[in-house]
């Protein structure tokens, strides 16, 4: 569980809590690198890559004139980027994110430690990271794209002093962002997409629409993969407060095909819209979640 | 299906519990966070509908297991269906009770009907199997403990048993039966009833039935009561009755019934049936018995014996009235030596008088005195109602001209003859004022030869028709050698009783005024007669005294029937009369309704209620009458059931009677063990736990 802090100030758990945060983000990540050969960031180079017919929203500094003129029509330059990348983090902190039994399988322990992962990653290759809280309660929801070396601590802090809370709308914090970002970023979401996919997915259209980058961490607890419950019970939705009675042997099969109708709408969806689906479920280790993730970015990257 | 005990079924209740637990976990599931609820939507339709109906599963099974285990402990049964489950085996438990009042000695075709009796109680334990259980009771003994239920000890003690003098009620001990064997286990339990089911034995009405109780089977060993021309000959009521004695009315009923023929005797006395009994007839097909009655502070009471039968008319019956009298005084005139003298008729008349009159005697309403000859004279006389004189001899012209005085003023002598031609003719002349003629007997001189026997008795006389068969009988071999012959007799006189040679042995003369004579033509002694030593010789003098006595009363007793008093003309002569009710004090006015006919009916034209009644005559108070309102209406109101009917009202135990005459074709007494049934007890205990191994094992399972 996350700490709850009520007072909003850096209790000494909370201090604690950040540093063995920074410290298994650091061991998983440097884990993972060892043995790469290459960083397989992607973002814009300052060598050429692609054409990509103009979107509005573009840059039009990124407009390749010359190819204007040859063709009369308006082609985006795409670049490999010699140096460090914007990144962006979204972290889904609505109350739905505060599930799971014990430390290791809480949605939300887990997101934020994938998020610091990942942000300690490319941190460590130089890119700029920045952060954004969708719901949740937390003295600082947002933080600046920046490359120093203090960002992954404030960036822990951030997730740290979190407490998952409130019906957030991720689709919304995903609009947010891509008008903040200045320039062609990658966009990182940790979250349990559990709110209706079209506004998020049109998020997220939106954010590829622009050029962004994007990848989904999609983090389930075994109890929402597996629906493991045996008795009756009245199940609670933490930020609606909707409820249902059911008995889990009668609505297992059903759950468990809406559930896989789900992410297979999400992994068509980011498919079609090559985002990188990342399945994290809190019952894989983040190690074994982070590692599969790069393998398969490094396999995109190698094609 | 019935239940043993079905007190536990108020158990059921317990059924609910599941119920209420139901609704109450439906209320009281436990609450879960649950994020992905939007993708539970889906199908929390089919949720709702799929949890409901598996709980009320588990809930029916709860519900019927519970159920399951109420119902075994209540113990149902099915009867007269054996189902193949186990644990539903049965046995029989059989409780037979044998009728062993008299009426059970009555023989058919040689052989008593207890006789059958027995026999089919035997049948009965030896087609039972080591399951069943028999027990025997028998109607005329008072359960003082279990009879052996070992067959061979009970059919020991079925050949050992007898007949007793009860009179049983056989709806009584058919209750107590039903109560005892309502704590039986038993899936099959029956009362068989070995009885000639007479109606007087039911007098208990059945008791409400339960499911639980046993069937009764009647077995009717009755032969039916094969009598004609059966009638009340008589009835004996005390001579001089007082209030509050205990006196006995005794009947006798002639008629050619068959010997051991059973028939009941019921008396009302008013409107109140006052006793019944069982009689046997005897040989000849007569019967006889008494019942000891009460009289009531009014002195007076008026009732009805009937005989009833199962076959019998019902208007088999006779009135009779009481009412109280001061004692008879009776004396006995003879001398101090003649008592004393065992060779004299004295001897045995005084001692036999003397037993009668005495303190346990069957005349104690009669004061005996004695009065010594020389010492009879009118105002000696004034003291009795009758006197007996034995030998006249003894007497004075004077004591029997005072006799004679007697006689006319209403009293009653009895003589009996002296040897002395000469007082006998003096007695003839001044008590039968010549109508007869005595004479010396010819012949008489004591040889063998010269004995009489009774000859022509008037057996309708009341001297006579009063005496029981054995009594009667006991007269009829009496033998005389008289020494005086009365010679004629004419209209005033009547002969009751005559010698074998058909002269007079019993002479009588009614008096004027009332009162009468009767002369003796023996004189008593043991040389000429064993009269004095016969059964007959005291009741005969006293019944003698009775009817001499009662003569000058006969007149004022009448009945009412229904509205319509009957009062004899002659004696009532009035156009109105005050009747007046005896215990209550009530009066009520009669007027006569046929001129000089004597019929009076109530002015009120109300009926009166029932009870004893006087008509005083409106001039000279005179009781005229003693009555009882309606004794045919209640009479008749009083019938028992006829035994169809009776049977009937058991008809909700599922009674059912069998003929003794019908065993073989009714499969007697196999059927009463055929119909094993099934106790479901342990197959409802399988059950339950059935349902809650399916409960726990399959559906908790999934």
């Amino acid at each position: 569980m996350p700490n709850g802090d009520k007072n909003r100030t850096l209790s000494p758990e909370l201090i604690d809590k950040i540093a063995r945060m920074e410290l298994t983000a650091r061991t998983a990540a440097d884990g993972l690198l060892a043995g790469m050969h290459r960083s397989n960031a992607k973002g814009f180079n300052v060598e050429f890559l692609e054409h990509r017919p103009y979107s509005p929203g573009d840059d039009i500094r990124h407009i390749d004139w010359k190819a204007r003129a040859k063709s009369g029509k308006y082609f985006i330059k795409l670049r490999e980027e010699e140096r460090n990348i914007q990144a962006h983090i979204v972290a889904d902190a609505s109350a739905s994110m505060d599930f799971g039994a014990g430390d290791s399988s809480n949605k939300w322990d887990r997101c934020a430690l994938l998020a610091s992962s990942v942000a300690y990653l490319l941190l460590k290759q130089g890119d700029a990271v920045g952060l954004s809280l969708a719901g949740g309660q937390a003295p600082v929801s947002r933080a600046e794209h920046r490359a120093s070396r203090g960002q992954l601590h404030r960036l822990i802090s951030i997730l740290a002093a979190a407490r998952p809370a409130g019906a957030a709308s991720l689709a919304a914090e995903l609009a947010a962002s891509a008008d903040l970002l200045k320039r062609r970023s990658f966009v990182i979401v940790f979250s349990d997409l559990l709110e209706p996919p079209e506004p998020v997915m049109e998020s997220l259209r939106a954010l590829r629409g622009r050029g962004n980058d994007a990848t989904i961490f999609h983090i389930l607890s075994p109890e929402e993969t597996d629906f493991p419950f045996a008795k009756a019970a009245k199940f609670i939705d933490p930020e609606s407060g909707a409820f249902i009675s059911a008995d889990p042997s009668a609505v297992r099969a059903a759950y468990i095909k809406a559930l896989s109708s789900f992410t297979r709408g999400y992994r068509e969806f980011c498919a079609r819209m090559d985002i990188d689906y990342v399945s994290a479920p809190t019952s894989a280790s983040p190690e074994e979640t982070l590692l599969k993730y790069l393998e398969s970015r490094g396999r995109r990257a190698g094609r | 299906m019935a239940f043993l005990q079905s007190a536990f079924l108020f158990g059921l209740a317990i059924v609910a519990i599941p119920l209420a637990l139901h609704l109450f976990m439906r209320r009281r599931l436990k609450s879960l966070p649950f994020p992905a609820l939007m993708l539970l939507t889906g199908s929390s339709r089919k949720s709702m509908r799929t949890l409901t109906p598996r709980q009320w599963l588990v809930m029916l099974l709860r519900m019927a297991a519970l159920a399951s285990i109420v119902a075994a402990a209540s113990q149902p049964v099915i009867r007269g269906l054996s189902l193949p489950l186990p644990g539903a085996a049965s046995s029989t438990t059989v409780h037979v009770i044998l009728d062993n009042s008299p009426g059970m000695n009555a023989k058919h075709n040689g052989v008593s009907l207890f006789e059958l009796a027995k026999a089919a109680a035997e049948k009965i334990v030896a087609v039972s199997s080591r399951e069943d259980d028999v027990s025997l009771e028998l109607a005329c003994e008072t359960p003082s403990g279990p009879l052996p239920r070992d067959p061979a000890a009970l059919s020991d003690s079925i050949r050992k048993s007898s007949t007793s003098y009860c009179s049983p009620d056989l709806g009584l001990i058919i209750n107590r039966a039903v109560r005892s064997m309502r704590d039986v286990r038993s899936v099959e339990k029956k009362i068989v009833v070995l009885s000639d089911l007479r109606r007087n034995v039911f007098i208990a009405p059945p008791l409400d039935p339960a499911k639980s109780d046993p069937d009764i089977i009647f077995v009717n060993l009755s032969q039916g009561l094969k009598v004609n021309d059966l009638s009340i000959a008589e009835i004996e009521t005390p001579l001089y009755p007082s209030p509050g004695e205990e006196m006995e009315i005794c009947y006798r009923l002639k008629g050619d019934a068959q010997a051991g023929a059973a028939l009941n005797v019921e008396m009302f006395i008013d409107a109140d049936k006052r006793g019944e009994q069982s009689v046997l007839m005897d040989e000849d097909g007569d019967a006889a018995g008494c019942f000891s009655v009460t009289l009531g502070e009014s002195g007076h009471a008026a009732g009805r014996i009937a005989a009833r039968g199962d076959g019998l008319p019902d208007d088999i019956s006779k009135r009779f009235i009481i009412s109280a009298r001061e004692k008879m005084k009776l004396a006995l005139v003879a001398s101090k030596e003649s008592m004393r003298d065992p060779e004299s008729g004295a001897f045995y008349l005084f001692r036999g008088l003397r037993a009668a009159t005495g303190a346990g005697g069957g005349a104690r309403s009669i004061e005996l005195s004695t009065l010594s000859p020389d010492g009879v004279d009118a105002r000696a006389l004034s003291d009795f109602d009758a006197v007996i004189v034995f030998d006249p001899s003894g007497l004075n012209p004077k004591g029997l001209a005072a006799l004679a005085d007697f006689v006319s003023s209403g009293g009653g002598a009895i003589l009996t003859s002296s040897k002395s031609i000469s007082a006998n003719q003096a007695v003839a002349r001044a008590l039968f004022s010549n109508s007869i003629s005595i004479s010396e007997r010819a012949g008489a001189s004591g040889s063998e030869n010269a004995f009489l026997t009774v000859g022509d008795v008037d057996s309708a006389h009341p001297i006579f028709s009063a005496l029981s068969g054995n009594v009667f009988a006991a007269f009829r071999e009496t033998r005389f050698n008289p020494h005086c012959a009365v010679d004629a007799v004419n209209p005033e006189t009547s002969s009751p009783a005559a010698f074998s040679d058909g002269s007079p042995l019993i002479v009588e003369r009614a008096a004027q005024g009332g009162g009468g004579a009767v002369f003796f033509a023996t004189d008593l002694s043991p040389a000429s007669t064993n009269f004095p030593l016969k059964t007959a010789f005291v009741p005969i003098l006293l019944l003698a005294a009775k009817h001499l006595t009662d003569s000058s009363q006969a007149s004022e007793y009448e009945f009412i029937y229904g509205r319509r008093a009957r009062i004899r003309a002659d004696a009532a002569g009035a156009s109105e009369l005050t009747v007046l009710n005896l215990e209550s004090g009530g009066k009520f006015t009669f007027t006569e309704i046929e001129r000089g006919g004597g019929i009076y009916s109530p002015e009120s034209g109300a009926p009166l209620p029932p009870g004893s009644y006087k008509a005083l005559h409106p001039d000279d108070d005179l009781a005229l009458a003693v009555f009882v309102i309606n004794p045919d209406d209640f009479y008749k109101a009083s019938r028992p059931l006829p035994l169809d009917d009776l049977l009937k009202t058991y008809k909700s135990w599922k009674a059912k009677s069998l003929h003794a005459s019908s065993f073989s074709g009714s499969n007697f007494p196999g059927d009463i063990f055929s119909d094993k049934g099934a106790a479901l007890w342990f197959p409802l205990l399988f059950l339950s736990a059935g349902f809650l191994l399916i409960e726990t094992f399959v559906v908790n399972k999934r």
